[in-house]
C-alpha cells in the first residue's frame, strides 16, 4: 500500500511510504542532505520504531523541513497506508 | 492576562515561530482552516510541534473540530497526550457541554491528571446560546474564556453590517455579563482589515469599554497594538 | 647649421650644457589636435589604455547588479588575446555568470573583491576555477590598499550616467542615473588609466561634477547602462513579521541604552529587516523630538524620506540603491556623495552600526561570506569597517534560516571578529558580548531579558539539529582580510 503525506513546499516535506517492502528502506532527497541527512533519517527511524514498522520503503522529499515536520508527515503517511482503502 | 490571542494556521513555517510574537495566547486551528482530507496530517503536525518546539504550553489553545464532527475526540486525545490542556470549541448546542466535560473527565482520570485541569474557550455566536449564557456558564467549571463569534451572530440576526458594529452590541454585552458570573475572560473575534489600523484600534477600545478582556487577531503585527491598548485597561491594572 | 631654419634666431647648437639635446622648433609643422577622449567602443579603449596580460583592472558594480558591462569588458579583453588579469571589483553576482568561462580559460586569474554570489561563487568554492585565491577585502581595506600602493590598478573602468566630452561625469543625471559614484573615486585617483563608460554623453561642460575630467583618459558610449528597469523600484520596508519583531527589539535596545539622542549617527543598511529598525527609531525620535546627525552607507528610499522629514541633518551616500536615492542626491544638498576614502574617515564618527550575520558563533565572530556548507555566497562590503569603528555594533538575524541555525559553536569562516560585535538580536533571544559589561549592566536595569549565547545555541539547535560541517580539500580558494588588511581567515575548496 503506497500512501503519502505532506507538501512539496518551502519548509515542508513530502513523505511517500510503501508497506510492501522487505525490511526497512529509507531514501532521502534534500538539498540539505549533506548537512542534516543523519537527523532526517533518525527522525524517520524514531517513528518507524514507535509504530513498530519492520517492513517499509520510505521516500523523503525534503524542502528544508524541521525534524518535527518530517516526523509528522512520516507518521501520517504510515497511518494512511495502514488504513488502506481507496486514495 | 489574555489580552491578545494570535490565531495561526497549522503549517510548518508558522508553527516554528508563532510563539515569538509576544501574544498572550496562541490559538492553533484544526477546524475551519483544515480541509477534510488533511484533518489527520494537521493534527499530527500540531502534536509533533507541541512536542518539539519551545512553546509555553500554558498559553496554547487548540481549536478542535466541531462536536458534531468525527474528529474532535481524536483531536483532544492526541493533543492532551502531547501536553495541551486548553481547547477552543465552537459551541453549537448547549447539550454538548456535558458531553465534553465527561470526555475530558475520563481522559484526565485515565492519565492521572488532576480533574478539571483541561480548560475550554467557548466560541459563541448563536443568539439562542447567548440568551442562555447564564445556564452555560453555571453548568461547567472548565470555562477559561468566552469568545464572541461575530460572523455567526451576524448570520443569525440577518441585518446589514453597521459601520460602528451597533448590530453586534447587545450580543457582545450579554457575553460580557455571562463572563462576569464566574470571572471568566471575555474576548472578541478578529478584525479582518489589516490595512485599517484606525478602525482596528477603535474596535479594541470599544470592546474594552464594554468589558471585553482581549481580542483574537490573525497577524503578528496586530499583537503589539492589542497588548498596548489593553495594558491600560481597568481590568488588568494591578 | 640647423639654426638657419628659423628666420630671426641666433645660431643654436645641437647640445647645450645644462639643458641637454636640442630639438628645434619647426614652423611648418602640422597642427596636431589634442587627442579626442571619446572612443568608438570598449575594444578601442582597452587598446588605447595599453592593457596587456598580467595587468590589474578595476570595476564597481551598481544598479543593484542590473548592468552587465563588466561582462562586455572581459569579453573584449579576451578577444584581444589578453589574459592573466587581476580583477578588482566591488562584488560579483548572478549577472556575472558569463565570466565563468573566462575564469576557466585564464583570462582572469586573480580577483580582489568584497564578496561573490551566484554560480561564480559556487564554481570557485567547489571547482576552484580561479588560478589564485580570491582576496576578500572590505571597502575601507581596499581603499587603503590602493592608496598605499599594495594594490596597483593599471586600468580603472568607471560607470557614469552622464559624461561630457572631456570626461567630467556623474551618476545622478541621465536616463540611467544610479546615484553616488563615491565608491569609484579612489580607483579614479590612483589608476594609471581611467576609462569612463556611459550611455549619455553631454556637451562640455557638465555642471554637476562627481568625477573630474582631470582623472579621465578615455570615454566610451554604449547604448544603455542597464539591461532592465529593476533599479527604478524603491527598496521597501519589510512586512515579514519575524524581521519586524527583530527590528523592534533592536530599536528598543538602542533606545534603552541611550544611543538615540540628538546628533546621533547610524548606518542601518539598504533594505529588509535592517531598514525596518529605522521605522521604530523614527517613532521614538518623533515622540521625543530627536534629530540625528547623519545616516551613512547604502542608501534607499526610506532613508531619504527620513532626511526629507528632518530626522537627520545629512546623508553620506557611498552607494545608492534605488532611483529615489539617486534623485535625492541630485536635488537635496543635505544628501551628500562621499568618496570611498572619505567615507572611511567619516566612519570614525559613526555611533551605531547594524550588520547582518549569515552565521555567528558563541564568541560573537560573524560570517558574512560563506554558507554553513562552506560555499562562498555573500557580499559584506563595509560590514567589517563599520563594525570596527562604530561605538556600538548590533547584529540582527533570525535564529534560523530554513533549518540552518545561525548560531554555531564556531563559524565556518570569520569575517567580523567577535570583539567588534556587541549585541546579537534574534527573534528568540538577545545576547550581549560578555566583554561589554557596561551594556549588560544598563540593559539588566532596564529589565531587558538577555540570553546567554551558548544557551541560545542549545535552544535553536535542539529544534534544527547541528549541521554537519563541510569537508575541504587542502586547496585555498579564498583569503579573507580584516578591515586593517591582515589575514583573518582562509576559505578552502569544498570536497564534493
Amino acid at each position: 500500500m503506497i500512501r503519502s503525506c505532506g507538501n512539496e513546499k518551502d519548509s515542508d516535506a513530502l513523505v511517500i511510504v510503501d508497506l510492501e517492502n522487505k525490511g526497512r528502506n529509507i531514501e532521502i532527497n534534500s538539498k540539505l542532505k549533506d548537512m542534516f541527512g543523519e537527523y532526517m533519517e533518525k527522525a524517520i527511524i524514531e517513528i518507524l520504531d514507535e509504530m513498530e514498522i519492520k517492513n517499509i520503503k520510505v521516500i523523503l522529499k525534503d524542502y528544508g523541513a524541521l525534524d518535527f515536520v518530517i516526523k509528522a508527515r512520516t507518521k501520517v503517511a504510515i497511518k494512511r497506508a495502514l488504513k488502506g482503502g481507496n486514495k | 492576562m489574555m489580552r491578545s490571542l494570535l490565531i495561526s494556521s497549522v503549517t510548518p513555517k508558522i508553527l516554528a515561530n508563532a510563539h515569538l510574537y509576544e501574544a498572550d495566547y496562541l490559538i492553533f486551528d484544526l477546524d475551519k482552516t483544515i480541509s477534510i482530507e488533511e484533518k489527520d496530517s494537521a493534527r499530527e503536525l500540531l502534536v509533533q510541534a507541541v512536542k518539539h518546539i519551545d512553546y509555553n504550553l500554558d498559553n496554547i489553545i487548540i481549536n478542535i473540530n466541531l462536536i458534531s464532527s468525527d474528529y474532535w475526540k481524536e483531536d483532544i486525545k492526541d493533543l492532551f497526550a502531547a501536553g495541551i490542556r486548553n481547547f477552543g470549541i465552537h459551541l453549537e448546542e448547549e447539550k454538548h457541554i456535558k458531553e465534553i466535560d465527561e470526555f475530558l473527565r475520563v481522559l484526565e482520570n485515565k492519565s492521572n491528571v488532576e480533574e478539571g485541569s483541561c480548560k475550554i474557550i467557548y466560541s459563541i455566536g448563536k443568539p439562542f446560546l447567548i440568551m442562555n449564557i447564564q445556564n452555560i456558564v453555571m453548568s461547567t467549571n472548565r470555562i477559561l474564556a468566552l469568545s464572541f463569534n461575530k460572523d455567526e451572530f451576524r448570520g443569525k440576526i440577518k441585518v446589514e453590517r453597521h459601520k460602528n458594529n451597533e448590530d453586534l452590541s447587545l450580543g457582545k454585552k450579554m457575553l460580557v455579563m455571562g463572563s462576569a458570573l464566574k470571572d471568566i475572560y471575555c474576548i472578541d473575534s478578529p478584525f479582518e482589515d489589516l490595512s485599517d489600523e484606525d478602525n482596528f484600534i477603535k474596535e479594541i477600545k470599544n470592546d474594552m469599554n464594554i468589558g471585553f478582556n482581549g481580542k483574537i487577531c490573525f497577524h503578528p503585527s496586530q499583537v503589539r497594538i492589542i497588548n498596548n491598548i489593553y495594558k491600560d485597561s481597568y481590568y488588568y491594572k494591578d | 647649421m640647423k639654426g638657419e631654419k628659423l628666420k630671426n634666431s641666433n645660431k643654436i647648437p645641437d647640445f647645450i650644457k645644462g639643458y641637454g639635446k636640442v630639438k628645434l622648433y619647426n614652423e611648418n609643422k602640422v597642427n596636431e589636435k589634442s587627442q579626442d577622449k571619446v572612443l568608438k567602443n570598449i575594444k578601442e579603449s582597452i587598446i588605447k589604455s595599453n592593457l596587456i596580460s598580467g595587468m590589474t583592472i578595476s570595476f564597481q558594480t551598481n544598479h543593484r547588479n542590473n548592468n552587465n558591462i563588466l561582462n562586455l569588458i572581459i569579453e573584449e579583453i579576451d578577444k584581444l588575446g589578453i589574459e592573466d588579469i587581476n580583477l578588482v571589483v566591488s562584488s560579483l553576482g548572478k549577472i556575472h555568470e558569463p565570466l565563468i568561462k573566462y575564469i576557466k580559460k585564464g583570462v582572469i586569474t586573480k580577483i580582489s573583491t568584497s564578496g561573490i554570489r551566484g554560480e561564480i561563487a559556487k564554481e570557485i568554492s567547489i571547482n576552484s576555477i580561479l588560478k589564485n585565491p580570491v582576496i576578500f577585502r572590505s571597502s575601507g581595506n581596499k581603499v587603503d590598499s590602493v592608496i598605499s600602493g599594495k594594490l596597483k590598478i593599471d586600468v580603472a573602468f568607471l560607470i557614469a550616467s552622464s559624461c561630457d566630452t572631456m570626461g567630467n561625469s556623474n551618476g545622478i543625471e541621465g536616463k540611467s542615473a544610479f546615484g553616488s559614484i563615491g565608491y569609484s573615486m579612489t580607483d579614479m585617483k590612483f589608476a594609471n588609466k581611467v576609462i569612463v563608460i556611459t550611455d549619455n554623453i553631454v556637451t562640455f561642460p557638465l555642471e554637476k561634477i562627481s568625477i573630474s575630467m582631470d582623472y579621465v583618459d578615455y570615454i566610451v558610449k554604449i547604448k544603455s547602462l542597464t539591461i532592465n528597469t529593476n533599479f527604478l523600484n524603491s527598496i521597501k520596508l519589510t512586512k515579514n513579521p519575524r524581521e519586524l519583531i527583530i527590528a523592534e527589539k533592536a530599536a528598543e535596545i538602542l533606545i534603552k541604552l541611550g544611543y538615540i539622542k540628538n546628533g546621533y549617527s547610524i548606518q542601518p543598511g539598504p533594505g529588509g529587516a535592517f531598514l525596518a529598525i529605522s521605522k521604530y527609531l523614527k517613532e521614538y525620535m518623533k515622540k521625543n523630538e530627536i534629530k540625528g546627525s547623519f545616516l551613512s552607507g547604502g542608501i534607499s528610499a526610506y532613508l531619504v524620506n527620513l532626511l526629507e522629514e528632518g530626522y537627520f541633518e545629512n546623508i553620506f551616500d557611498l552607494q545608492s540603491y534605488d532611483v529615489v536615492s539617486a534623485k535625492s542626491l541630485l536635488n537635496n544638498e543635505k544628501h551628500m556623495e562621499v568618496s570611498d576614502a572619505s567615507y572611511d574617515r567619516i566612519l570614525s564618527d559613526l555611533d551605531i552600526a547594524i550588520v547582518n550575520a549569515t552565521e555567528i558563533d558563541v564568541d560573537f565572530n560573524i560570517n558574512l561570506l560563506t554558507g554553513s556548507n562552506g560555499a562562498i555566497m555573500g557580499v559584506p562590503t563595509v560590514a567589517q569597517d563599520i563594525a570596527h569603528t562604530s561605538k556600538i555594533t548590533i547584529a540582527m538575524s533570525p535564529s534560523m534560516r530554513k533549518r540552518i541555525p545561525i548560531i554555531t559553536k564556531k563559524v565556518t569562516n570569520t569575517v567580523i571578529p567577535g570583539e567588534d560585535v556587541d549585541i546579537l538580536v534574534t527573534e528568540r533571544g538577545i545576547c550581549v558580548n560578555p566583554k561589554r559589561k557596561d551594556l549588560i549592566k544598563i540593559l539588566k536595569k532596564e529589565n531587558i531579558k538577555l540570553t546567554n549565547i551558548k544557551k541560545l545555541y542549545e535552544t535553536v539547535t535542539k529544534i534544527t539539529g547541528v549541521p554537519k560541517k563541510p569537508t575541504y580539500t587542502e586547496n585555498i580558494v579564498g583569503v579573507i582580510e580584516s578591515s586593517d588588511g591582515k589575514v583573518i581567515d582562509i576559505i578552502k575548496q569544498i570536497k564534493k
